[in-house]
């Protein structure tokens, strides 16, 4: 068994890390923000906003990728937009991966992150209020810490699932060996090639490995935020 | 109405999506954390069954009836073979369930053992694949559509603008008229279309200056949306897929049936699944009333050998 990696098979791999760290990145502001709204604000159409966030784990992903063909691609309102003030397209591009997949992954995120900040607390908040910081200091110093392990699953979580996105990612951008082929939509091919069964359980196994790495790495830092919050 | 089999469930090449057990584990993780300890063991035992059976329940899929002809058939050959269904039924034939994807994923399916009764592939190399196996009764098979391969741009976009060519021959500047847009394809790594669209651009020499600038797609109407929709410079499809939206996109030239292998359709009788119902079926395919409505969408019907 060859263990070296082809090129096709480093592109995927390269291009798998690239976006789902992209995908997470990008999405951890937004996802915050919105965990922090749903957790602690009343307001008309809560209820909607919630079920909007739900809607990417609910819809099957290829509706997801054909409504950002729909909006986001060159002729789709928000794509056009785009174009014309900044000059960037994500039609086809990396980007357009990262995009789909931080979507995707957008509600684990929240969901992971809204349970963290319902379970602070408030208490310790008030606190610090009357002690004479600002809500702005408050949320850095003492809210920000205290749901730092449920940002840090929210991240595992939304990394995992854009690691595997697979339906919104081929719908959108489709399948561009180098630009868009992660892992997932390079191991679509080489499975509906028939005779090509070693390629695939090669492809099988770096995705395998990839996964374990990351939970790995997860755990050891997740392990040190336990501690600094213990100490 | 006909029962369907569409491609989206029989299209398994997506991994199955877990979405389901994920949102009950984790709902009842938050439900959970707002209980006792000892209710909590109730609780996650509950969640953990609901979770396995939502698992369990796709693969648990409803049988087909005796009576359903099962067809897995290539995605170009989607509204002819809708048609000649439901004209099958109306000649009083057994109910038929067709099911349409790439060539490549319901060869791979069949391999596997899905029930389908008779495979019409856009694709001779894939039937060859089959019959490899013995996945197909060898003396069913006959070639039974023929079809021309186009290239396609969205309607009014740039390459639209050239007039139309009858031939596309070596010297067609493709690449220039891309102009940093795309190509969209069926992945030629496996789905026939892009196998006959990488032939013709292999022949006639125009491969190198466009393989950097391809959009490959799952399939043959994968690619012909994106052409439709305008998110590409141009496409390659059949014939017959540029036919079926002719108001949306341009043909701009048809490639030169010797530029490609001949774009040959087999159909064939699966393996095991020879019986009364299935072969009155397979007959009907390959009479002249289904010749008809296959010309009628614009694919030229091999006659039966005598």
């Amino acid at each position: 068994m060859n263990l070296s990696l082809t090129p096709i098979e480093i592109a995927a791999l390269a291009l798998s890390i690239k976006v789902a760290v992209a995908a997470v990145v990008v999405s951890l502001p937004f996802g915050i923000a919105v965990a922090w709204l749903l957790a602690r604000r009343e307001f008309p159409g809560k209820t909607l906003l919630d079920g909007l966030v739900h809607l990417p784990l609910i819809v099957p992903p290829v509706v997801v990728g054909y409504l950002l063909l729909v909006l986001l691609g060159r002729k789709g309102p928000l794509g056009a937009w785009l174009f014309d003030v900044f000059g960037v397209t994500v039609a086809f591009t990396w980007k357009g991966a990262a995009v789909a997949s931080g979507i995707m992954a957008f509600p684990l995120i929240v969901r992971a992150i809204r349970l963290s900040i319902e379970s602070v607390d408030r208490g310790l908040e008030a606190a610090a209020r009357t002690l004479g910081a600002g809500p702005v200091t408050v949320f850095v110093t003492i809210t920000l810490p205290l749901i730092a392990p449920g940002i840090l699953t929210g991240m595992i979580l939304g990394f995992a699932r854009s690691l595997g996105e697979f339906g919104a990612t081929i719908t959108f951008v489709s399948n561009i060996p180098g630009e868009t082929q992660t892992l997932p939509l390079a191991l679509y091919s080489v499975v509906q090639t028939p005779d090509a069964d070693a390629a695939a359980m090669r492809l099988v196994v770096i995705s395998v490995v990839l996964a374990l790495a990351a939970l790995l790495a997860s755990e050891v830092v997740a392990r040190r935020v336990r501690q600094r919050l213990r100490g | 109405m006909p029962a369907r089999a569409n491609a989206a469930i029989v299209d398994r090449g997506q991994p199955w999506d877990g979405m389901p057990t994920i949102i009950i584990l984790d709902a009842a993780h938050r439900v959970a954390a707002r209980y006792p300890a000892r209710r909590r063991r109730w609780l996650a035992a509950a969640a953990l069954v609901l979770a396995l059976v939502l698992a369990v329940a796709p693969v648990a899929a409803r049988p087909a009836r005796a009576a359903d002809v099962l067809i897995f058939a290539a995605a170009s050959t989607a509204n002819a073979i809708t048609e000649i269904c439901r004209l099958a039924e109306r000649e009083g034939l057994s109910r038929i369930a067709p099911a349409f994807a790439s060539s490549s994923a319901l060869a791979k399916q069949i391999d596997n053992g899905a029930p389908a009764d008779i495979f019409i592939s856009a694709n001779v190399r894939w039937m060859d694949f089959l019959e490899r196996k013995n996945a197909i009764d060898r003396g069913s098979r006959r070639d039974l559509l023929r079809n021309a391969l186009v290239l396609i741009a969205p309607k009014g976009g740039g390459l639209a603008k050239l007039p139309a060519v009858v031939a596309i021959g070596r010297g067609f500047p493709l690449a220039a008229r891309l102009a940093g847009g795309r190509l969209a394809i069926g992945d030629p790594a496996h789905v026939p279309a892009g196998i006959y669209g990488k032939q013709a651009l292999v022949s006639l020499g125009l491969w190198p200056s466009v393989a950097g600038r391809l959009a490959p797609t799952a399939n043959v109407r994968a690619a012909l949306t994106l052409v439709e929709r305008g998110e590409v410079e141009a496409g390659i499809v059949y014939a017959t897929d540029a036919a079926i939206v002719a108001g949306k996109v341009t043909v701009i030239g048809a490639f030169p049936a010797g530029s490609h292998e001949p774009i040959i359709y087999p159909a064939a009788i699966v393996a095991g699944r020879d019986r009364e119902a299935v072969r009155q079926v397979f007959a009907f395919l390959a009479s002249a009333k289904a010749a008809a409505v296959f010309a009628r969408h614009g694919f030229a019907p091999i006659a039966a050998k005598p």
